[in-house]
């Protein structure tokens, strides 16, 4: 018992040594203390983390992400421009360890582990806390999101043009101005996809377990719609030409409760398909 | 002579039952004018008619003698003038004659093969090209919605079974659900093929998405695969299942068994 004390007298001893010492240099901003450029850190302006990535097709951002509130944004230019609006920085008396949960290398000072290879740049969430980020990518590029857990975060995407692949938990996504394609999985997540226009030459395919899929399409859009929901209903305002049975007038629902439809005489493959979660598929307005 | 005897031999000659002997009497009787009685003069005309038949040589040329004469003359010279070595060996030839037949045979069937199958071959060719172009593509980081297209393109009725394999792998390997229900949406048009049933009952002990579990037990139940029984059995004694995923299971089976 004694014994007991001793060692933890000593190591809050070590322990708040150090955090006191930097507490006293750096004045009034400690939670970026060790990680962000000292300059911006006493402008308490939020970090920015900078990596040039071409704005053409070829390129991919993938992010791997979770417990964070992330929302990416197409943008004309060939950087990937990273800004951390909430981070919470590990505790300063964990300077000069390495965290053991999650293995990821912070490289960027938010909490956040950005690696390049040819042209493709990989943003992982180096923290277990959560975290806000806006990601600003080249317009053109393609964007792969991927939650790696369970702890949840809305994710939005705007102004997109090249392709989108989600894989989603339990986050919800609201995706803008975007033209597709979108492939995009999910548990129990929430999708609202607004489609500026369907691009028509790859198809799409969103499937959620459990979470509703909102989708918002020009009234013109051409595609080939395969439907389908175990339980769900699917709502729409579009014409979906679904082919009708010639004896009762029904529409005909093909084995395995498919629909298939076309809207504007068809064009690029759309799929959608949930368990539980209901479909609108909508006009925008 | 005597003429009744005559008549009396006559008689039994238009019935047909006189022997040689008492046609010879006959002939002899009737040939010789002297003693001819009146009444039977009529008669006489016909046996000196084939008495005097039997006296003319018959011509060459009406005969078959000559023929059978040059065939006896023929066949010795025949033996002599033609190949005497190859005579002797006609046996042998004869066996070679049979295998230059059966060799010729081949080598035309071959041709014609050849002829005619230049054009799948090309086709062939083109389909295995394309296999490993998917393949690659596939491995490559293709992105999902890539991956999409290339296992939903329409494939032939009859596909080597190559894109089988790669669709199969597909299902069960790719990382995205959704490109997995599209390989396994592919492969369902080849639900006729065995292995292809096979391939569906053994993913669904792999997949671990409850949107592939559904996918899978909807194929199954509707080609009525009856060794998925045992398979949709255990799912609806897994206890790490989605509900809805056991009771598909459960209805699968209801339908199956």
């Amino acid at each position: 018992m004694k014994r007991l004390t001793l060692v933890a007298a000593a190591c809050l001893l070590l322990g708040t040594t150090p955090v006191l010492a930097h507490v006293g240099n750096n004045g009034p901003n400690p939670i970026q203390f060790g990680f962000a450029e000292p300059m911006e850190a006493s402008q308490n302006k939020p970090l920015v983390y900078k990596n040039k990535l071409g704005n053409s097709k070829g390129n991919q951002v993938i992010i791997l992400m979770h417990n964070s509130d992330v929302k990416v944004v197409g943008h004309n230019s060939d950087e990937v421009v990273i800004e951390a609006s909430s981070y919470t920085a590990p505790p300063a008396r964990a300077a000069g360890l390495k965290p053991l949960y999650n293995q990821a290398e912070d490289n960027t000072g938010m909490g956040l582990s950005v690696a390049k290879d040819k042209n493709t740049l990989t943003i992982t969430k180096a923290s277990r806390q959560d975290g806000n980020y806006t990601i600003r990518v080249p317009k053109n590029a393609s964007v792969r999101f991927e939650e790696t857990n369970w702890t949840g975060g809305d994710l939005s995407i705007n102004d997109v043009a090249g392709e989108i692949e989600l894989k989603l938990n339990n986050g919800n996504a609201t995706l803008t101005n975007i033209t597709g394609p979108v492939v995009a999985n999910a548990t129990s997540s929430d999708m609202v996809i607004k489609f500026a226009s369907l691009n028509q030459s790859k198809p799409s395919a969103i499937s959620t377990v459990a979470g509703t899929v909102d989708i918002h399409l020009p009234s013109n859009t051409k595609a080939d719609f395969k439907l389908k929901t175990i339980q769900g209903e699917i709502y729409s305002d579009f014409d979906m030409n679904i082919a009708k049975d010639s004896k009762s007038n029904l529409p005909r629902v093909t084995g395995g409760n498919n629909i298939e439809g076309k809207t504007n005489g068809g064009g690029v493959e759309m799929n959608l398909y949930t368990i539980s979660g209901d479909m609108y598929i909508r006009k925008s307005k | 002579m005597k003429s009744d005897n005559i008549e009396e031999l006559l008689q039994k000659y238009y019935e047909g039952e006189t022997d040689l002997a008492e046609e010879k009497q006959l002939q002899a009787f009737f040939n010789d004018p002297a003693e001819l009685p009146e009444h039977l003069k009529a008669q006489a005309a016909p046996f000196r008619y084939y008495a005097k038949q039997q006296e003319e040589q018959p011509d060459d040329a009406l005969s078959d003698d000559w023929l059978f004469e040059k065939i006896e003359q023929q066949e010795p010279r025949a033996k002599q003038l033609f190949f005497p070595v190859v005579q002797g060996l006609a046996s042998y030839w004869r066996v070679a004659a049979g295998i230059l037949l059966v060799l010729g045979a081949f080598w035309v069937g071959r041709q014609y093969d050849q002829g005619t199958a230049t054009e799948p071959n090309a086709e062939l060719a083109a389909l295995r090209e394309e296999v490993q172009e998917m393949k690659r593509a596939l491995a490559s980081g293709a992105s999902a919605s890539e991956r999409i297209q290339l296992v939903s393109q329409e494939f032939g009725a009859e596909q080597p079974d190559g894109i089988i394999q790669v669709l199969i792998t597909t299902m069960n390997e790719d990382p995205n659900v959704n490109v997995r229900v599209a390989a396994s949406e592919a492969l369902y048009r080849f639900h006729h093929k065995k292995e292809v049933r096979q391939a569906l009952v053994t993913s669904l002990r792999r997949q671990t998405d409850p949107l592939m579990q559904l996918t899978l037990i909807d194929m199954l139940v509707s080609i009525k695969e009856k060794e998925a029984i045992g398979e949709l059995e255990d799912l609806t004694q897994r206890k790490d299942l989605l509900p809805i995923v056991k009771d598909k299971a459960a209805e699968g089976l209801g339908i199956l068994i």
